[in-house]
């Protein structure tokens, strides 16, 4: 049966430990277990399972790489319609398509850059 | 000193009530002016006549300004005379002397921008003597 | 080609900016001129300040490796940090309020009232004192040194209404009258536009202002106030015809005549002004023609339909006519 809720394990022996039983040395080998034991509770996953982690570090780089990705798209956007207004009279993109890029140039870098970035 | 700051600042809750006295009474001025400016312009006034309007608002601004240095005044005296000395900023001790000269260097620096904050609330309302 | 020669040409570019009929920085109003003081005061005040404050930090960061002493540092604190921005910000905002009464001063006399359409510009003349209105479209024009009041409001959607070399900018709202007060200073032709995204011909409404000694301006508005002359020629009678054959006159008002439709521009003297269509075209028969052919082309999604299969000769003559319109 799993210990869960209320069915967990009676402590057992002395609280709060005694001189003599904190003074007792740790076995190297058990020490060295242990230590495995946490380092690999605590490593990155790998594989597909690489992106179920929850470290915050990891969560954030891919949060501001994302960001930067939705700001070189807008970028490309932006330069796009320079190319529009670099000459006058150009055609390279109809007044529709103009008002559609800068609509979504201006929602992806704020929405989706300057809002989650700053 | 000792005795007069720990009953002017005791260690209650009642104690925020002297930081947060200016910007409240800038935060009303703000309100009643220019609500009292609306109002004015859209209902009271036929030709946008405002000389009674700067007149009731220079009473008001009076009054806040007046409250503001009070708050300012206080905090002062509590914070002890602007100590800036070698104690003058000791930080984090738990203590109600640390306490107390923090809540008054805070009341005085926002008794500071209160007082700002108010003069430039009300010139709008002194400079363009119209509705439009 | 060596660097420095770039080096002219660019700047000549950069500068293209401050002189022109349609420059901020090259102002022929009163209210634009006030707008460049204002705009040059604070331009350099900044730059005063950033180098200040930016030589500061390098100098007590980098290259001072003196300890300062407590006081000083409170001084500069203080004076620096909270005295000094106090009183130029005061400074600036009451200067800024001491301009902004004269800015928004009614109008000595003419008031021109102005609705914005889907890519035009409805006009109406109201000279001091008048009962009716002189309609127009698509320009303005305005006698120098008085002050002539703009009541704008719009038909369907946000517009704005902006001359740069005159003053600044006034949105118009629907269903709301704002109000703009210009005082031109200079006789000239200028160029202004609307200000606020408006659908897919946003950039192709503008508009020619031209701006005329008071004499002038008076003559002027006689004769627009005018019905249409008559027509001469051949050409422009058959025009005529056309005009009214085709239907314009359903839309489009020529005063004078039997055409009396309000749903587009007024075209009593549409010979006499500075441009085409709202600004984008020159006035030539040429572009009258290929207007009336391609409208939709020259203005996407403009309610004018095209009239495209109209044979050329029609076209032209329809054209010859409506330059006449002087």
């Amino acid at each position: 049966m799993k210990y869960s809720g209320t069915n967990r394990p009676k402590p057992e022996g002395i609280w709060p430990p005694t001189e003599e039983m904190l003074d007792v040395p740790v076995d190297k080998a058990e020490q060295a277990k242990r230590e495995d034991r946490l380092r690999r509770a605590w490593d990155e996953p790998t594989g597909l399972a690489y992106w179920t982690a929850v470290n915050n570090d990891k969560v954030g780089a891919w949060y501001s790489l994302t960001a930067l990705f939705s700001m070189l798209c807008a970028g490309v956007l932006a330069l796009l319609m320079r190319v529009q207004l670099a000459v006058p009279d150009n055609q390279f993109l109809d007044a529709d398509r103009f008002n559609q890029f800068f609509t979504m140039h201006g929602s992806a870098m704020m929405f989706l850059f300057a809002v989650p970035m700053f | 000193m000792k005795v007069q700051s720990q009953s002017e600042f005791g260690t209650g809750v009642g104690t925020l009530l002297k930081i947060t006295l200016a910007p409240t009474i800038w935060a009303f001025h703000f309100v009643i002016s220019y609500g009292a400016a609306a109002v004015w312009c859209e209902k009271l006034t036929a030709q946008g006549d405002t000389v009674a309007l700067q007149v009731w608002l220079i009473g008001l601004t009076a009054a806040a300004l007046l409250g503001i240095i009070a708050c300012g005044v206080v905090g002062w005296r509590v914070w002890g005379k602007g100590g800036y000395g070698a104690d003058g900023h000791t930080p984090g001790l738990g203590n109600t002397e640390s306490r107390q000269g923090f809540l008054g260097h805070a009341s005085v620096l926002l008794s500071v921008v209160s007082f700002i904050a108010v003069i430039f609330v009300i010139l709008p309302v002194l400079m363009i003597g119209s509705c439009t | 080609m060596p660097q420095h020669r770039l080096f002219q040409p660019a700047i000549l570019l950069g500068l293209s900016g401050c002189v022109g009929r349609q420059s901020v920085l090259d102002p022929a109003g009163r209210d634009a001129s006030t707008l460049l003081t204002l705009f040059v005061v604070m331009l350099v005040g900044l730059i005063v300040l950033w180098v200040g404050i930016n030589g500061m930090m390098l100098f007590f960061n980098t290259l001072s490796t003196r300890r300062y002493e407590e006081a000083t540092a409170r001084k500069l604190i203080i004076g620096g940090g909270i005295v000094f921005p106090t009183l130029v910000i005061a400074a600036l905002l009451v200067w800024g309020l001491s301009i902004m009464p004269n800015q928004r001063a009614p109008g000595d006399g003419l008031r021109i009232k102005v609705i914005g359409e889907q890519w035009w510009w409805r006009v109406e003349y109201w000279p001091a004192g008048a009962n009716a209105p002189i309609i127009a479209a698509n320009e303005f024009r305005m006698p120098v040194g008085t002050r002539t009041q703009f009541d704008l409001t719009s038909a369907y959607v946000i517009h704005s209404f902006w001359i740069p070399a005159l003053g600044g900018q006034m949105d118009m709202f629907p269903g709301r009258e704002t109000m703009i007060s210009l005082e031109p200073l200079e006789a000239g032709v200028y160029r202004g536009q609307c200000a606020e995204f408006c659908g897919a011909s946003h950039a192709l409404m503008v508009f020619e202002v031209v701006t005329m000694e008071p004499d002038d301006f008076d003559a002027w508005l006689t004769k627009e106030a005018a019905p249409a002359v008559a027509t001469t020629g051949a050409q422009a009678q058959h025009g005529s015809e056309v005009f009214l054959r085709e239907g314009c006159g359903a839309c489009h008002a020529v005063r004078g005549t039997q055409a009396i439709g309000q749903v587009g521009p007024d075209l009593t003297h549409v010979g006499s002004r500075e441009s085409l269509g709202a600004g984008i075209l020159e006035p030539t028969i040429e572009n009258i023609a290929e207007w009336i052919a391609h409208t939709d082309d020259l203005k996407p999604e403009v309610e004018m339909p095209a009239y495209d299969d109209m044979p050329n000769d029609e076209l032209l003559a329809l054209a010859t006519y409506l330059r006449g319109l002087k």
